[in-house]
């Protein structure tokens, strides 16, 4: 019951700051709605419909039916609340890799069309987009319960839910980083090949290299095309990319300056995901050897660390989309509409209003949210609830 | 061209399931200040399982609608920019509420939560209510984007639906609870419910001159059209209503008044649609100005259909498996 209720509150969190988004296609972005109508909005009635419907439903029956059905009942409503939610993943994916990577329409008239459907679906970047966030959000989640299982032993509150809730989110963090590394590495060749002036932003190269080098850190000066401070490894990103020593990587400048993404941000962005990522390797590592030497749930260390890196996967995640989406820019469907082209004829003034309202909002909400989370790690894991008995 | 008019028919269904089902957990929140704070808890409790459900007939509505008729989803919503955005302000912190108040242990943060939902609740009803005056008061369009101002969306019209709207919420809520609350509770909330029921009822008969005064040009459309259809469901709508405030009290079976209550909304929603069929946006464009292309229709009318009766089976299941007087306490 203990992460039904962490799941709860993060379900409704993130429910009531989803549906906004479903209506902004329409209120801020009417010219956006307008041309790619004929594509997006198939896919996101496909995502409704298979999607959050199956979640809405059955999380009634997932927190509020556990003496209403069969144990056996409720497990199928669970398995439908994570059918629906992978459902969700899968659809809204599609729809931002169609914007990331175009792929079988055709403009006649200046009206879009959909050429071929499973062209539309699997477009280029969808399978690594889709696996890369996919691993990414159960990573996330792996981390918090592996953080908050982690401090429960450290201050030895901890059960034995607790130690088999640590034990089972480490033993999938094992299998699921590396893999993950893989997919993002997959991820980085497939957006070099389809979007290379993301992947200059990413690298932060102002010049076609053949050989080129991975900056660990440079200040991004966009106004004189160049960077101060330079560290780096000599032809790392061209290994990464091209897989061979000497391979070309495009520079920014082989692009008219309009067309650029905004070069600090996605490379930054993309640093942090790294360094993240890097992290969560080394904390596998050496959970491993603790293993091996059978002190893993009693090294002070290692459990402080891991409850530290409760947030690392949502860090990540943001910093993820960060370099994903300023990196599309100035486009909103990459090389066919840009952003300029995409919003609503309304006044600048609502906009900010709106905007403000909203951050103004969702930092209320966070706070609450946050202080639900303590309220509830504070109480505790119990064993077993007296609300779990059916037929009582 | 058959795709259009099921899609149509497709979206005024999830508009009428949301309306209805949305409806009475909307209600629950507007009686709020009417009862007392031990009761605010029973009335979640027999919400609980089924409002995050009946949430998603809107976002279904309104994806359907950008699938199916894109033009009438960008131009309403950017038209009413400034109610869209009260309105999902309103539906965050209502929803947020519900699962913050279970969490709560401090009697303090449990009645500010049901505070803030009764708030919440009230401020989407009203807001969806002005987006349907609006709509119906005229949205004005150039070159197939909204060409109007900002403010555009007040008018009495718009006022009028608002209240009504949130009135009309109330009735539905109050005679859910009668379904769902033990005996003793009766009293009480059939006073509410008949309450609200006379003054929607007041409300319907003044909305009819300012529909006069702000849209002539519907009103004389319907009657010359649509005439026997329309005073057939009135009459039938009227002795509903008087059948329900004459007799009701007598009802052995409490889920008759919600069954009425859902007819008495159902059946003027769907009159107005259809009276104004063809009519997207009356009088300049139809279902078939508005519509996607044939790619993508064809698209969404298929998974719709599939997809759609299997969601009308689950969701029949989960209201079945709660059937009845509840009696599961989550919040009170």
């Amino acid at each position: 019951m203990f992460w039904v209720k962490i799941f709860a509150l993060s379900f409704a969190m993130g429910v009531v700051t989803g549906i906004p988004m479903s209506f902004q296609f329409g209120t801020n972005f009417a010219k956006f709605s307008q041309f790619t109508a004929p594509i997006i909005g198939p896919l996101l009635s496909v995502e409704i419909l298979t999607a959050f419907f199956l979640e809405a439903v059955f999380i009634g029956v997932m927190l509020f039916g556990w003496r209403k059905v069969h144990p056996l009942i409720h497990l199928f409503a669970t398995f439908f609340v994570m059918l629906g939610t992978h459902n969700s993943a899968l659809w809204i994916l599609i729809v931002n890799s169609w914007m990331q990577t175009p792929a079988g329409f055709e403009i006649v008239d200046g009206v879009l069309n959909a050429a071929s459907w499973k062209e539309v679906i699997f477009n280029p970047s969808m399978p690594y987009r889709v696996s890369h966030m996919l691993l990414a959000s159960y990573i996330s989640t792996l981390f918090v319960i592996f953080g908050i299982s982690a401090s429960y032993l450290l201050n030895n509150k901890a059960n034995i839910l607790a130690k088999k809730a640590f034990k089972l989110a480490f033993g999938m963090l094992v299998i699921l980083v590396p893999l993950q590394i893989l997919a993002g590495d997959l991820h980085g060749l497939n957006t070099f090949k389809h979007q290379p002036e993301k992947v200059a932003a990413m690298e932060g190269h102002w010049e076609t290299h053949q050989g080129a080098p991975f900056l660990m850190f440079a200040i991004i000066n966009p106004q004189e095309e160049r960077n101060w401070f330079e560290l780096k490894i000599p032809n790392a990103a061209s290994l990464i990319l091209t897989h061979k020593i000497d391979g070309e990587i495009k520079g920014l400048k082989e692009w008219p300056k309009e067309e650029r993404p905004m070069v600090g941000v996605v490379f930054w962005s993309f640093r942090v995901m790294l360094a993240i990522g890097f992290a969560m390797f080394v904390m596998v590592l050496w959970g491993g050897i603790l293993t091996i030497r059978k002190n893993l749930y009693t090294s002070k260390l290692y459990l402080k660390i891991a409850t530290l890196a409760t947030p690392f996967g949502f860090i990540a995640v943001l910093a993820g989309w960060f370099v994903t989406e300023v990196g599309r820019q100035p486009w909103s469907v990459y090389r066919v509409l840009k952003i300029a082209d995409s919003h609503s004829p309304i006044t600048s003034s609502a906009v900010i209003f709106t905007l403000a309202f909203f951050v103004i909002l969702y930092s209320i909400l966070m706070y609450f949210y946050i202080k639900f989370i303590k309220l509830t790690y504070r109480k505790g894991m119990l064993p077993i609830e007296a609300v779990e008995v059916y037929g009582k | 061209m058959i795709m259009v008019h099921l899609m149509a028919f497709l979206v005024i269904f999830g508009l009428v399931a949301y309306v209805m089902l949305d409806g009475f957990d909307l209600g629950t929140g507007i009686i709020f200040p009417f009862v007392t704070q031990e009761k605010r808890g029973k009335m979640l409790d027999s919400i609980a399982p089924f409002w995050d459900g009946n949430e998603t007939w809107l976002v279904y509505a309104g994806g359907l609608l950008f699938a199916a008729f894109p033009v009438a989803y960008w131009v309403t919503l950017s038209a009413l920019y400034i109610p869209a955005f009260c309105m999902l302000f309103c539906l965050a912190i209502r929803g947020v509420a519900f699962e913050f108040r279970l969490k709560s242990v401090e009697e303090e943060d449990k009645k500010t939560w049901e505070n803030v939902f009764c708030i919440g609740s009230i401020g989407v009803s009203f807001f969806q209510g002005i987006i349907l005056g609006a709509s119906v008061s005229g949205i004005k369009i150039e070159n197939g984007h909204f060409a109007g101002n900002m403010m555009d969306f007040l008018s009495p019209l718009s006022l009028a639906c608002g209240i009504a709207v949130t009135v009309a919420y109330a009735v539905l809520g109050s005679s859910w609870q009668i379904y769902k609350i033990k005996k003793e509770s009766f009293k009480e909330l059939y006073i509410i419910f008949q309450n609200f029921l006379v003054a929607m009822a007041i409300l319907f008969i003044l909305a009819v001159p300012v529909l006069c005064y702000q849209r002539p040009d519907i009103v004389s459309f319907v009657i010359a059209n649509k005439f026997r259809l329309i005073s057939v469901i009135t009459l039938i709508m009227l002795s509903i209503l008087i059948f329900y405030i004459l007799f009701a009290y007598k009802f052995k079976n409490d889920i008759l008044y919600f069954l009425f209550s859902i007819l008495l909304f159902a059946v003027p929603l769907v009159t107005v649609l259809v009276a104004l069929y063809p009519y997207a946006v009356p009088f300049t464009h139809t279902v078939h100005d508005i519509a996607n292309t044939p790619q993508a229709l064809k698209f969404v009318t298929i998974t719709t259909l599939v997809v759609l009766p299997i969601i009308i089976c689950y969701t029949g299941y989960v209201y079945y498996t709660f059937r009845g007087k509840n009696s599961e306490n989550y919040y009170s």
